[in-house]
């Protein structure tokens, strides 16, 4: 469970994020969502531990972000960012890295992991010859390897094909079987409801609605950040159209 | 082993194989006194730089960073000539004022890519400049004081011609305990190249990390131009030359560095002894030789080979 209370954050001068509470429960997947520079990858960072607040405090399964130690707070947080290199190195010890704040190899831990998202065969392959896809698919391995209850993912499905969202979206939904608590930063409004059980939208450095997806896509909050109008679609396949305005 | 055995036999004075084996009399003094230093320095030269080029590579994330490439080894050098200027008499400090000089280096090329976000050319040009201030700092100590600097020219181009017994004895206590502590970090620097945050994400104390990795590359940079003098490329090449045939994971670059590091140090050091016998090259002509056209290589490829 990850809480944010009265959390203000800024880069420079200005504030990034003003005032934001909100807390992230286990077992669910909260979406992250608004316009770029919103403050959503902020938020992110801050609830791992990469950025500290000005104002406000954060908190790990009621622990404040600070007490941790840096191993302790990796077996409770794992937090996958958008953009990273690609390392020469095997899947497999790709994968054997997130095992590193447990300071054991954990074979089995690394094996299910690898199973969870389809690359036990893969394994001994180089990642920089993996697709996209495939190197999302091992960063997650990781990730679960890691088997820390709170998973943060920043924009785990851009960039990928439709194929390759689909095997995320099966692993987030996973990670919320096991009983994790995952925030997920998402920028296709169309795949909210069937990632999430919370949407947080967040705008200018603040938080404009709290709730569930669909009410989130009706709500004028969106049009308000976005300037775009969503309306219920009709239609086989289609539970939601988008309009641009 | 056979470069070793090579390099022992080597030399103005030639000795067989059977003879270097069954040494004794004047034959024994030149193995015990002359040739095992020379071989000793090489094999420890050659580790020591090779080891510190991974660790800068891996740290920086820049494959064409080098001990000698980035300024580490002009800045080691240039506090082994102020020390020698300043503290005649201390020799033993050597070592310590080399890795001063190649921590200050080292730090001041990281705190640079950390701040600019600079490029690998960048990287590589920034090492140019501070070599060039390291530069004007030496000459100065040369027109100060041109009797501290008599081997200056020797010391420029590096070598183990004039190497003592003692100054390679007394850098392998640093070097020594070095690479293995460096062994035993490998699986932080795997985690190190994975980017900062994924670093930290998955428990590493990332800052600590890399200055730990840069003192440990700095002081064995340092201790090897203590005695070697300004020997330089080893670091560039071998852990490219491993890479490229094993892959990125530190747990087998760092250890196969330090043995082509070596065996390529003891093989140029024996090239230099015997190619214009009885003349001696200095090992490092030779070296930037092979070195230099490898690196314009590298830089006609786009520094590519370590994501």
């Amino acid at each position: 469970m990850i809480e944010l209370e009265g959390v203000s954050f800024g880069y420079g001068r200005g504030d990034t994020l003003r005032q934001v509470s909100c807390r992230m429960q286990d077992g669910e997947v909260v979406g992250l969502i608004g316009p770029n520079g919103a403050g959503k990858s902020t938020l992110l960072r801050l609830c791992a531990g990469l950025l500290k607040p000005r104002q406000g405090a954060v908190r790990v399964d009621g622990r404040s972000v600070d007490a941790y130690r840096a191993r302790a707070f990796a077996r409770r947080v794992a937090f996958l960012p958008q953009s990273r290199p690609v390392p020469a190195i095997s899947v497999q010890r790709l994968v054997e890295m997130g095992r590193f704040a447990h300071g054991t190899d954990g074979r089995e831990a690394v094996e299910r992991a690898l199973s969870a998202v389809g690359l036990l065969e893969d394994a001994r392959r180089d990642v920089r010859t993996l697709s996209g896809g495939q190197r999302q698919m091992a960063y997650l391995a990781m990730l679960l390897a890691q088997e820390s209850p709170n998973v943060l993912l920043d924009e785990p499905l851009t960039h990928l094909d439709i194929g390759a969202q689909l095997d995320v979206i099966r692993v987030i939904r996973q990670m919320r079987g096991q009983g994790k608590c995952v925030a997920v930063v998402l920028h296709d409004l169309a795949l909210l409801p069937q990632i999430c059980d919370r949407a947080l939208l967040v705008h200018q450095g603040q938080i404009l609605f709290c709730g569930p997806p669909g009410e989130c896509l009706l709500s004028p909050a969106l049009e308000q950040a976005f300037g775009v109008c969503v309306l219920p679609g009709e239609g086989p396949g289609f539970e939601r159209r988008q309009c641009f305005t | 082993m056979l470069a070793a055995l090579l390099s022992l036999c080597a030399g103005a004075s030639g000795l067989s194989l059977m003879e270097a084996i069954r040494a004794d009399g004047a034959a024994r003094r030149i193995l015990v006194h002359i040739r095992l230093p020379r071989t000793v320095a090489a094999i420890l030269c050659g580790a020591a730089l090779a080891c510190a080029g991974a660790i800068i590579q891996g740290v920086l994330g820049n494959p064409l960073a080098g001990p000698n490439i980035i300024g580490v080894n002009a800045g080691a050098g240039f506090m082994t000539l102020l020390v020698s200027y300043l503290a005649p008499m201390s020799a033993g400090l050597l070592p310590a004022a080399a890795f001063a000089g190649a921590f200050f280096t080292s730090m001041l090329i990281l705190a640079l890519v950390q701040r600019t976000n600079a490029s690998r050319l960048t990287v590589v040009l920034a090492g140019v400049a501070v070599s060039a201030i390291l530069s004007a700092g030496t000459d100065l100590i040369t027109t100060l004081a041109p009797e501290v600097t008599l081997g200056l020219t020797a010391f420029r181009i590096g070598g183990f011609g004039g190497v003592s017994a003692g100054r390679v004895y007394g850098a392998a206590w640093y070097i020594v305990p070095g690479l293995g502590l460096a062994l035993a970090l490998a699986g932080r620097l795997d985690v190190l190249c994975l980017g900062d945050e994924v670093a930290q994400s998955v428990g590493l104390r990332v800052k600590a990390t890399r200055t730990l990795l840069l003192m440990l590359s700095s002081l064995l940079a340092g201790a090897a131009v203590s005695f070697s003098g300004l020997v330089g490329f080893v670091g560039l090449m071998s852990p490219h030359m491993v890479r490229r045939a094993v892959g990125g994971e530190h747990r087998r670059v760092l250890p196969l560095s330090m043995l082509t590091g070596a065996v390529m140090m003891l093989l140029c050091d024996t090239a230099a002894r015997t190619a214009f016998a009885p003349y001696e090259l200095p090992v490092g002509i030779v070296l930037s030789l092979v070195g230099g056209p490898f690196f314009l290589l590298l830089l006609l490829r786009g520094g590519r080979g370590h994501d």
